[in-house]
């Protein structure tokens, strides 16, 4: 295919976005940037569809919409340095950076481009106007907290061009507390507190990664940790839209990915277009406009556009990872899940190009949930409490309970607490069979100690069991083989292993 | 294996290959049929599809299995059935689509050979990375319909001949360990034109996924258990039918063992296989005025005589005569040729005869005209009429 055609195909998959009047004048629109090709791609056209201050005349289609770009950090989580991490959340700041001037320049190019002054202004304001942050993904752990939240995102997360993130923090926390030299021990710390915290929860995130065993839950404990983070940082932003630049070829290795952990039912809720699944709680819409575009076209449009991709040297990092750290996660031969589908859509790929879009299109024909549909986005003029078509029938009526917790919502389908993927029915049923069979158990609870503490630990088993976790989680990420068998035996004294993870590890947000 | 497959009394086909996975079921069968008392009526039944070197081995396997669980064992062979061995379809058209023409046709014997047996249920030794092979396959195809079904434990359930595979949540592994622990006697070399699958790469995907969590496997098939698919493409499902020429059930106007052996028969080895479109752009398969032509050949034409007929009968010696009527078929050849025009060679043998089979009124008519053809005309033709339950074999 030649460039222009190439060109053409991915701008008209993403300005699909406005013809759908899924993006609208007067949104607050977030992107993530991973940094990768596919994001960067997808930045790029959104810029392009975007009218700021800076287009010279009335274009017509452009709209107007505010612009953020959050970047989660997940270096650390791979096994990067602290110093590696933010080497590379300044890389996919510059990538950025270069992006938008990119888009600026080809804006103003389109425009035949007023006066030379105008073009500069243009580029050195879109630079400046460019709202980027970098968000380490510990910071999750503030989850459920939205004035730590947006503490944090004034502090550290908002990144200024030019300034690195401490010399910003400092420089807001002047402004916030109007200056003054008397001023500066309270600053210092206040800095020192905030870096004390950070370290705390890069320590928390560290240990609960090693808490998990297996390594493809390790790694889609990192990817919902990430969306729930992404999720958060919009919230705090204020943002409508969030949208993502998953490419075909990953959904694609996601759909037979999922299909190789049992979430045949929650599968087609991560695949669509839309996702509003957190509509309810205030987070923004969740978009894939690059889902019809696979990874190598993506690539091609970098280098076309002259933009340079930042990508986390995932393998490197993990490899290192095995040698560094010692006890059960070195040496690990089994790859991951996630990494066996990614290479079996791109071996079949290679034979036959249409693998790809076969694959998306058989799990098109699995129904999506309510939730993926665009009703269920809230309306930016009114409070929605409108015609949402109840979700998943049959769940959602046995759950009234639950359902109802979600702040009144009719499409409150039930999930898992952790990945948020909708809960089948037999996942349900284990559950509630775990729970009833849990408050039976409990009132003929043991007599003497020895009972009391293995009962405790029986009821912190079951509380799992009974927890809504869909199955998947549960096995993958939750599962500890030392729990078990520390039932048997001591109750306190096996206390360092067989700690629960919900309870213990995982932020607290997530957990409840 | 209790919930609810078998009900007393049930005569049951126990499809019998000789490899390990139908060596186990025929073992566990017959054990726990005495041992429990289901009250089952078991037998074997064998399909030759007469590749050589790789299952002329495996039915003696499967003999010996006759004799050493008491179990009668029924054969049912290709070439019997359709006029054609694997081998020779492998001569044909090569090894790229083997698979589609083995696979389908051994689908229809085998309901063939239950139904001959009397037999109310099937019973296949599908394990568990099978069933997660085939549920992989038929997303990486495309096949919304088969992947909402291939993931039962009973398909066709409403049918008169329902399948059962009672190993669904067997691993392949735990299938050959008890074969091993328990020594039995089985067969173990795979095709010989395996290697050119596509399941292979299916195959090779749920080996990795084992070795990185064996639960996987499962988690392939509850996954396709759980798939929920958009009402929508409900609608479009085609409905059972019976086809036209042999009266088995069917999704087309003509099943697709009819359609892979037309395809045979006249030298068009993508019939049936490749999504080819007819000259009036009608969909894949036979010209529908094949059909009607093929039964109105055979009423109308017998004794006319047929201009091409000569030209036809040069082609007579290129295609294939096996049990041959040339004569008939050169008949229905003119009847298709007239029809679509091209240039195609004539039908071969007793198989189109066999597979044209009868629809069910004007069926003397075909014998008539078969009768009525002259010298050619092999006293060894098997004329089948095929209802859905009756097989009976004349000839003529």
């Amino acid at each position: 295919m030649c460039h222009a055609c190439l060109e053409l195909s991915v701008r008209g998959k993403v300005r699909a976005l406005k013809t759908h009047k899924l993006l609208l004048p007067g949104d607050n629109i977030a992107i993530a940037l991973s940094g990768g090709s596919c994001s960067l791609t997808m930045m790029s056209h959104v810029l392009s569809m975007r009218k700021d201050a800076s287009t010279p005349r009335k274009e017509r289609g452009k709209i107007d919409f505010g612009l953020t770009v959050i970047h989660v950090n997940e270096a650390t989580a791979y096994g990067a340095t602290a110093a590696e991490a933010e080497a590379h959340g300044r890389a996919v700041v510059a990538a950025a950076q270069q992006c938008a001037a990119t888009a600026a320049a080809t804006t103003a190019a389109e425009t035949g481009g007023g006066s030379t002054t105008a073009a500069s202004n243009s580029i050195g304001a879109s630079g400046i106007k460019l709202d980027v942050w970098v968000v380490p993904l510990c910071d999750v752990f503030l989850l459920g907290d939205s004035e730590a939240l947006r503490r944090q995102a004034v502090l550290s997360w908002r990144q200024q061009p030019g300034h690195p993130p401490q010399q910003v923090a400092a420089a807001t926390e002047a402004a916030l507390t109007s200056g003054g030299t008397k001023r500066t021990d309270a600053q210092e710390g206040e800095a020192a507190v905030e870096a004390r915290g950070a370290a705390e929860r890069e320590a928390r995130l560290q240990q609960l990664l090693e808490a998990v065993q297996d390594p493809t839950g390790r790694e889609d404990l990192i990817h919902h940790l990430r969306r729930r983070l992404l999720a958060a940082a919009g919230t705090a932003e204020g943002a409508t839209k969030l949208l993502c630049g998953d490419s075909a070829t990953a959904l694609a290795a996601r759909v037979v990915a999922d299909t190789a952990k049992g979430r045949g039912f929650s599968l087609p809720s991560d695949i669509q277009l839309l996702d509003a699944r957190g509509a309810a709680a205030g987070e923004p819409t969740f978009l894939y406009p690059m889902r019809e575009v696979t990874v190598k076209e993506a690539v091609f449009v970098c280098r076309l556009r002259g933009l340079r991709p930042a990508e986390l040297p995932g393998p490197l990092l993990l490899s290192r990872l095995a040698a560094a750290s010692p006890g059960r996660h070195s040496r690990d031969p089994r790859r991951s899940i996630n990494s066996l589908a990614s290479a079996f859509i791109d071996s079949l790929q290679a034979n036959l190009p249409s693998t790809i879009f076969t694959v998306l299109r058989t799990a098109s024909a699995l129904r999506p949930f309510a939730f993926n549909s665009p009703d269920a986005m809230p309306m930016t003029s009114s409070a929605s409490t409108s015609s949402a078509v109840e979700g998943g029938g049959a769940e959602a009526k046995s759950q009234d309970a639950a359902a109802a917790a979600a702040a009144g919502r009719p499409y409150a389908l039930l999930c898992c607490v952790l990945c948020r993927a909708p809960l089948s029915a037999r996942e349900l049923r284990a559950i509630s069979a775990a729970a009833t069979a849990a408050a039976a158990a409990a009132p003929s609870s043991g007599r003497n100690q020895a009972d009391a503490g293995k009962l405790e630990l029986q009821e912190d088993d079951d509380e799992d069991a009974s927890a809504p976790f869909c199955d998947s989680c549960r096995t993958q990420i939750l599962f500890r083989p030392g729990h078990h068998e520390a039932r048997g035996t001591e109750g306190e004294a096996v206390g360092g292993r067989a700690r629960s993870l919900t309870r213990e590890l995982l932020p607290e947000a997530l957990a409840a | 294996m209790q919930n609810k497959l078998f009900k007393r009394g049930e005569r049951l086909a126990i499809a019998a290959s000789g490899g390990k996975d139908s060596t186990v079921l025929a073992h566990i069968m017959t054990t726990l049929n005495a041992r429990h008392d289901y009250g089952l009526d078991l037998f074997l039944l064998s399909i030759d599809e007469g590749i050589t070197g790789y299952r002329d081995d495996s039915l003696e396997t499967v003999k010996r299995n006759e004799q050493q669980y008491g179990i009668p064992l029924k054969v049912v062979s290709y070439k019997d059935l359709y006029g054609w061995t694997m081998d020779e379809i492998v001569s044909q058209i090569g090894t790229r689509n083997n698979c589609t023409f083995c696979g389908v046709f051994r689908r229809q014997a085998l309901d063939r050979g239950a139904v001959l047996m009397g037999a109310n249920k099937i019973a296949t030794g599908h394990n568990a990375d099978d069933v997660a092979e085939t549920v992989l396959l038929n997303i990486l195809r495309g096949d919304v319909p088969r992947l909402g079904r291939c993931a039962n434990i009973i398909t066709g359930e409403d049918s008169p001949l329902p399948r059962v595979k009672p190993f669904k949540y067997a691993y392949e592994k735990e299938i050959v360990l008890y074969a091993y622990y328990k020594k039995l006697d089985y067969f173990s070399t795979e095709c010989i034109y395996a290697p050119f699958a596509a399941r292979g790469f299916a195959r090779e995907f749920i080996k990795d996924l084992e070795a990185a969590r064996p639960m996987a496997i499962i988690d392939v098939i509850r996954s396709a258990e759980d798939f929920v698919f958009a009402a929508a493409s409900d609608e479009k499902l085609p409905q059972p039918r019976n086809c036209e020429r042999c009266g088995y059930i069917s999704s087309q106007p003509v099943c697709k063992a009819c359609v892979l052996l037309e395809g045979l028969n006249r030298g068009m080895p993508r019939l049936g296989v490749s999504r080819t479109r007819g000259r009036h752009g009608e969909k894949a398969g036979l010209h529908p005025d094949v059909e009607r032509f093929g039964v109105g050949v055979g009423s109308g034409g017998g004794g006319g005589s047929w201009p091409a007929e000569a030209a036809g009968g040069s082609w007579g010696a290129a295609s294939k005569t096996l049990n041959g009527t040339p004569g008939t078929d050169l008949a229905q050849a003119q009847g298709t040729a007239a029809l679509a025009g091209g240039a195609l060679s004539p039908l071969a043998g007793g198989d189109d005869d066999a597979v044209h089979g009868r629809p069910v009124a004007g069926a003397s008519v075909v014998v008539g005209t078969s009768s009525q053809v002259p010298a050619e005309h092999a006293a060894n033709v098997a004329v089948r009429r095929r209802g859905p339950v009756e097989i009976e074999y004349e000839t003529t």
